[in-house]
């Protein structure tokens, strides 16, 4: 691997390459949208775990939050905005090319 | 290419949990002795296709908010292209129709216009659910699918092959035997969907 390929990998997106996050944006990248509850449950993440990591990828501006009342509980929605589809294709090519450049000589 | 794979395990198993709780067969038990109501008292054969419109969706979604959301949470899943679909359901139902009238023709040329409809019902629901379940099971690779397949398969090539009449009593027989059959399978699915999954706690996302 030269400089680079190692440059390369320094460049991934760190908000995303985290994963507990890479979790979340993988979940909400195949889906319309989910609410708390459900993610948490696929992805095995604690109330306040997830709830760490959905502020973060909020103030990125790859998810969006929407909170509403069901029958006086409190619920909120997450679901991708066209940002962070964009930024999680990105990801995921640049993560291909890495691992395609790490390929068995 | 993994990653993709990846991701399309996910989507199946989002796809999974919001299938589980057993209502889509409930209800599709339902509506399939309701079918066989009207068909078998020759009225209101327009309702056929308007009940489904009317009364599953609200109900669908009112059952889901109940019982599912506070239990596995809400998932809305990326809708397949609406053209696209309701193109390759017309298309489907052609080619059945079409081999349906081709059977006729070469196996029941004798009976009455009348007793081939009527004969011909169970197979031709038999298709349809077919094409229903096989959609199903793309998009969830769920292995029960399979045994759906083969329950209204078997029982509807039966039926239409070996029914000694009247076929309208035939018709009646299948669409209330596969109603009784999914609408089991449903509540079976259900009481263990709620035994294995309790109401979830309040949320909380204060980080508690």
């Amino acid at each position: 691997m030269g400089n680079d390929d190692l440059k390369s990998i320094g460049d991934i997106d760190k908000m995303i390459h985290e994963p507990s996050r890479l979790m979340i944006m993988s979940l909400l990248y195949v889906v319309e949208s989910a609410d708390f509850l459900f993610i948490m449950r696929q992805t095995e993440m604690t109330w306040g775990n997830l709830s760490s990591h959905m502020s973060k990828l909020e103030a990125a501006g790859y998810i969006k939050v929407e909170k509403e009342f069901l029958e006086r509980k409190p619920h909120t929605i997450l679901s991708m905005t066209e940002g962070g589809r964009g930024a999680f294709e990105r990801y995921r090519d640049d993560m291909q090319k890495i691992l395609e450049s790490m390929g068995k000589e | 290419m993994s990653l993709d794979a990846d991701l399309r395990r996910i989507e199946r198993r989002a796809y999974n949990e919001s299938v589980k709780d057993g209502f889509m067969e409930i209800l599709l038990g339902a509506l399939l002795v309701f079918i066989g109501l009207m068909v078998w008292s020759q009225k209101g054969v327009v309702f056929i296709a308007i009940f489904p419109m009317l009364f599953c969706n609200p109900l669908l979604k009112w059952l889901k908010k109940r019982y599912t959301y506070p239990r596995i949470g809400y998932v809305k899943l990326r809708s397949d292209d609406g053209k696209k679909v309701g193109l390759g359901i017309l298309r489907y139902v052609l080619v059945v129709i079409m081999f349906l009238v081709a059977l006729s023709y070469l196996f029941f040329k004798e009976e009455s216009i009348y007793d081939s409809i009527y004969r011909l019902i169970p197979l031709y629901m038999a298709f349809i659910l077919l094409g229903g379940f096989t959609y199903l099971h793309s998009k969830s690779e769920n292995n029960i699918t399979y045994l759906y397949i083969g329950v209204t398969m078997i029982s509807g090539i039966l039926m239409t092959a070996f029914h000694p009449g009247p076929y309208r009593t035939g018709s009646l027989q299948y669409l209330a035997l596969m109603g009784l059959f999914f609408t089991a399978a449903g509540t079976v699915i259900f009481i263990r969907f709620i035994r294995r999954h309790p109401v979830a706690p309040e949320e909380n996302t204060n980080g508690q």
